[in-house]
């Protein structure tokens, strides 16, 4: 009789079953009035703060929801937000003046003390471990009046406008409400902010839903509602967009873009993304201290073929290790591809590779190179560079990691040829060099590069202003090419595709990461 | 009673046509193994100027892939990486079934114990997120994979061997045997393990069936085969983004997975019933 | 007989406690010994300074000797406290929470399913042993054993969501509204039942094929009892395999969940699992192992008192099978 029992409830559980599926398939998105835009991510997300993981994705989620003093425009230049205006001494004390309207979503007042709260809570190594750096060691955030707030730094950092912008270090958040909470950035605890939305839901490794908020000083935003959907497989991020489920997907990884197109009503953007790829050689690795060996690499690597067949076309051979485009606050894309072609740089040539080689005095020899397992294009890039070198007398190994590990062992001193691809968050020129030309210890530049010559130029970068420190910028490059401790592949070239129900006006690189960015959407009813 | 007429008049006939089929599937697959070359020269040869050429494409049968290389090729490549591993699975976790699995039923006793008990909390383990846990750590890899593959599957084989023994060892003969203080390594060989040979050697051929299935699942979840390798659970992996362009490259490898299972257990079914062992 | 049963289950329990013991310590010390650092994945290599590394190390203990984190995390973990993850900064239970949610809702779903199809086809199949239709259950059931689920994944989301558009593409829908979830899990569900169910057709035919034949049967056939009846008699006595053999599959069920999530982009417990584990993100990895080892044990001890509960005079005990 029990088991009756146990047949009566499973029939049960399954009437219930068929009777939600029915419920459930005439109920699909009602398009009658369509007030969300749905944005499909080829990333995947467990918690919303940037200040923790720092992806890319965190940073496009709190780009709407919390601010920053100030904020990046469509133009690609530094705008006003919480600060109305600001300035600074030499680069070192930096003085901000306060918006008096700015309200947070739930109606209160931001005050400088939030603001300060906010700024320690990003210094805090242990709560914000990935944006800890912004802030140097010894620097002071403090109030002058109700609506001032001065920053003074240890030392000059031209840069530094960048940190209190939410596209570096900064969302600030109301003091009173996040010290009540311990589980900020989880779907209990969502973040509580004063950007033009506010978070509705948060699902975990799913989706996040925003809704326009009526406090925001920049007025109520046009789209009511948007909607985050993380889909990290490209197939079926495909298909959701074929079935309609999607009205923008960002990233169309490139072998696919046909296949948006074939989409009645899409309509395919490509865009330089400002992303660098190319190879990292470690200098404590034998025998890549000799430069000959460098040499010999960068001239074996067929860029154009790889970009020719593996990004179908999609992307540009780099001369330099940061795109044009990262320029834009300084130069035309144009005059800035022009200064960085003209930069040293080794452009595939086979014969001069094995000449290199030769000059090496190096015997043949076997390395490794590894490629992360979310970036399959570096997998298949790495059988074609194992390939080309085979020829001049260098065996490689293709090998596939996790992304953690294979960013735990970059320029550990394990791995002699290194990927590198980087999309650069900001939009300060010198974002990369910074890294990449620091040679002042262990570990501070990823090719473990020790050359004290180089030096100078990255000091004057620090100091001058971007546009007065440009020539220095491009000398370090040009000497950390020269001597082929980085060579560079290509500039990535990015795809959004969206379907008739929107429209997008004027896409770029930094769209996601500029001050209110679904106004750059319009809905058609 | 009805069984063993059954069996009996079974041993007569003709196998089913589906075992002959599955048999000759089977040949065809380990041909492919032992002379890849013959069938598939160069087949991981990359050609940048020829990638994702549709299935009947002039020169490539079932395409080429992201890489161009030659998806038929790529096929008939994977089948060693696709059958060896899962052979050495099933031998290894045979070695240690008939190793331990003896010494706990023969003996008895404390070491009885010992095994049983590391054979019951691996059991009700769950051998494959165990395992893909496992290659996770480590940074998985073929061999890696193959060993973790072992030790999870052993535990089934222990307790196959054991309860085996354990049968054998309270018959009348068995008994005479001891009494006359027969070595007991020589009883086990000469009397016990030709009677349970046959359970052992259905159950070393089911493990080649599952194992094939769990490799290529950690192949497919990037666990398994570098990228320069041609795999069956990679294909179908990186076959996925070409499923508009060339859907071969999974499909394929997906189809030749579920044959060789498929015909593994018919076979290894088959056999079950012609030994006539009860499951 | 119901103390020495219940002594019986007692002892399982504690075995199962053990096993757990052993499993959250090889675990720990595996995790311990891979490569990698969580603070540098964290704190990005490019801005890596050996102070940032240090503070974090600090935070987390990363850099106290191997007992001794092991012992704090069994000492809080007695006190329920699992922790923050590493790698988003919260509590470990609050993180888990969601992605639990979806997963034990998908393994239950796909466990009422196989069952339900399990035994209707056994028992189909048992009724009509030699016969045509047995014969086509049995090689249906082989090749859904033979399917390695993400294969069949792949086939049945791009057969019946792509170019049929019956089913969700992808994703959990609107958490909100569980039937809207219910229906999200449906595809995968399946996908997981087609190779689960196969196994318990197998086993409930061999199980029922024992009771066919039984005594009682004949009893019962000769005072012309409805088939109904006979049906569910046999069954009731055909149960203790099918259901320790269920208890069973949930276990493997977490295995092959990993990759059906995959497949279908369900933000379930394998995307985290697999994640924690090449972050490194300890707590997390060990309160997921911890929480599935309690549950299997859970589920063993709830099949031994259900087997006696419906067959009190069997000495039916916990038989494994082949995972």
């Amino acid at each position: 009789m029990k088991l009756r029992r146990i047949i009566a409830i499973a029939l049960a559980a399954v009437t219930l079953f068929s009777v939600a599926a029915c419920g459930t398939t005439n109920k699909k998105p009602s398009d009658s009035a369509k007030e969300t835009l749905v944005i499909g991510f080829p990333d995947s997300i467990n918690e919303l703060e940037a200040g923790q993981e720092g992806s890319v994705l965190q940073y496009y989620i709190q780009q709407i929801v919390n601010e920053g003093l100030v904020a990046l425009g469509e133009d690609g230049k530094i705008h006003p937000a919480l600060a109305e205006s600001w300035e600074d001494e030499n680069s070192t004390v930096w003085t901000f003046h306060l918006r008096k309207d700015a309200k947070f979503s739930d109606g209160s007042l931001v005050t400088v003390e939030d603001i300060i709260y906010s700024i320690e809570r990003s210094a805090d190594p242990e709560r914000s471990p990935s944006i800890a750096y912004f802030y140097p060691e010894g620097f002071k955030a403090e109030k002058l009046d109700a609506s001032t707030l001065k920053i003074t730094l240890p030392w000059a950092q031209s840069n530094f406008i960048w940190s209190v912008s939410n596209n570096g270090g900064l969302f600030v958040t109301k003091k009173e409400w996040a010290e009540s909470k311990n589980a900020i950035g989880s779907a209990q605890d969502l973040l509580l902010g004063s950007g033009p939305y506010k978070i509705k839901e948060f699902s975990p490794a799913s989706h996040v839903t925003f809704t326009a908020q009526e406090h925001w000083w920049g007025g109520t935003p046009q789209i009511k509602n948007v909607r985050i959907d993380f889909i990290p497989d490209d197939q079926t991020r495909l298909l959701a967009f074929k079935q309609g489920d999607i009205d923008f997907a960002f990233d169309v990884p490139s072998g696919q873009i046909n296949d948006y197109k074939a989409v009645s009503g899409t309509t395919v953007e490509t865009y330089k993304d400002r992303s660098y790829v190319g190879l990292t050689f470690d200098l404590s690795v034998k025998p890549f201290d000799n430069v000959h060996v460098r040499k010999a690499v960068a001239y074996a690597v067929d860029a154009q073929g790889i970009i020719d067949s593996i990004l179908d076309g999609h992307g540009e051979k780099a001369s330099a290790f940061t795109a044009p485009e990262q320029f834009v606050t300084v130069l035309s894309p144009d005059a800035a591809r022009a200064k960085l072609n003209a930069l040293t740089h080794y452009e595939y040539n086979i014969a001069k590779a094995k000449e290199e080689f030769e000059l090496s005095g190096e015997k043949p020899f076997s390395t490794t190179i590894y490629y992360s397992n979310s970036n399959q294009r570096l997998g298949k890039a790495s059988l074609v560079i194992a390939d080309a070198l085979k020829e001049i007398g260098i065996t490689v190994d293709v090998k596939e990691t996790s992304l953690e590990q294979w960013l735990n062992e970059m320029g550990s001193g394990t791995k002699g040829i290194d990927w590198m691809d980087y999309r650069p968050p900001t939009l300060d020129p010198a974002e990369i060099a910074i890294w990449f030309l620091d040679t002042t210890g262990d570990g501070t530049n990823p090719a473990n590069w020790k050359d004290e010559s180089v030096q100078p130029y990255l000091e004057a970068v620090y100091a001058k202003s971007s546009a007065e420190g440009l020539e220095d910028l491009l000398k370090g490059i040009d000497i950390a090419q020269e001597q082929a401790i980085y060579a560079p592949l290509w500039w990535g070239e990015g795809a959004v595709a969206y379907n008739s129900s929107v429209k997008v006006s004027g896409f770029s690189s930094y769209t996601f990461l500029s001050q209110n960015w679904p106004k750059n959407f319009t809905l058609n009813k | 009673m009805e069984t063993l007429t059954n069996n009996f008049e079974k041993k007569k006939k003709l196998p089913p046509i589906s075992i002959i089929l599955s048999g000759v599937f089977l040949l065809i697959i380990i041909t492919w193994v032992i002379f890849p070359s013959v069938f598939a020269p160069n087949a991981l040869a990359l050609d940048i100027k020829n990638t994702k050429l549709p299935a009947g494409s002039e020169g490539h049968l079932l395409g080429t892939d992201a890489l161009g290389r030659d998806v038929a090729k790529m096929l008939i490549a994977g089948s060693s990486s696709a059958m060896i591993g899962p052979v050495c699975i099933a031998a290894g976790s045979l070695i240690i079934g008939l190793l331990l699995g003896s010494i706990a039923g023969w003996f008895g006793g404390f070491l009885d114990k010992i095994i049983s008990a590391y054979a019951d909390l691996t059991l009700s383990m769950p051998s494959l997120l165990l395992a893909i846990v496992a290659a996770a750590i480590i940074g998985g890899g073929y061999w890696i994979n193959v060993l973790v593959m072992i030790v999870l599957y052993s535990p089934f084989d222990i307790r196959l061997v054991r309860s085996a023994v354990i049968q054998q060892k309270s018959k009348p003969y068995i008994e005479s045997t001891r009494m006359f203080r027969l070595n007991s390594f020589r009883i086990l060989a000469v009397h016990i393990f030709p009677n349970i040979a046959m359970v052992v050697m259905v159950n070393f051929f089911l493990n080649i069936a599952y194992g094939l299935m769990s490799m290529s699942s950690l192949s497919f979840l990037g666990l398994g085969v570098g990228p320069k390798e041609a795999d069956w659970g990679r294909q179908i992996a990186d076959g996925r983004e070409l499923l508009t362009q060339n859907p071969a490259v999974a499909l394929s490898a997906g189809i030749v997975i579920i044959l060789t299972a498929v015909s593994i257990n018919l076979i290894g079914s088959y056999l079950l019933e012609r030994s006539g062992v009860d499951e | 007989m119901l103390t020495s049963k219940l002594k019986y289950i007692f002892t399982r329990l504690l075995e199962c406690l053990v096993s757990l013991v052993f499993l959250s310590f090889i675990i720990f010390s595996l995790l311990y010994l891979a490569p990698g650092d969580p603070a540098k994945s964290l704190v990005g290599v490019k801005h890596a300074t050996p102070e940032l590394l240090a503070k974090i190390h600090a935070q987390y203990h990363l850099d106290d000797p191997f007992l001794s984190q092991y012992g704090r995390w069994v000492k809080n973990a007695l006190s329920l406290d699992f922790g923050n993850s590493i790698k988003a900064g919260y509590p470990v239970v609050d993180y888990v929470a969601p992605h639990a949610a979806i997963t034990f809702e998908l393994v239950g779903l796909t466990l009422l399913l196989s069952v339900i199809i399990g035994v209707w086809l056994g028992v189909v199949s048992a009724r009509n042993k030699g016969k045509i239709l047995d014969k086509a259950i049995d090689l249906s059931s082989l090749a859904g054993t033979s399917m390695p689920g993400f294969a069949l994944g792949l086939v049945l989301l791009y057969v019946f969501s792509y170019q049929l558009g019956i089913f969700p593409m992808y994703g959990i829908g609107d958490k909100s509204n569980p039937l809207d979830v219910l229906w999200h899990l449906t595809l995968p569900a399946i996908t997981l039942t087609i190779g689960d169910a196969a196994m318990l057709i197998k086993i409930t035919r061999s199980a029922m094929l024992k009771e066919v034949s039984g005594d009682y049967t004949v009893f019962m056939r000769a005072r012309a009892l409805p088939t109904s009846k006979i049906i569910r008699a046999q069954l009731k006595n055909a149960s203790p395999p099918i259901l320790t053999s269920t208890g069973l599959f949930l276990a493997s069920l977490f295995g092959a969940n990993v990759l059906v999530e995959n497949v279908f982009s369900i933000p379930g417990l394998g995307q985290l699992l697999t994640s924690s584990v090449t972050f490194g993100d300890v707590p997390v990895v060990q309160f997921i192992a911890l929480m599935l080892a309690v549950l299997i044990c859970l589920t063993s001890a709830l099949v031994d008192i259900l087997v006696y509960l419906l067959n009190p005079n069997t000495h039916q005990l916990s038989q494994s099978t082949k995972i």
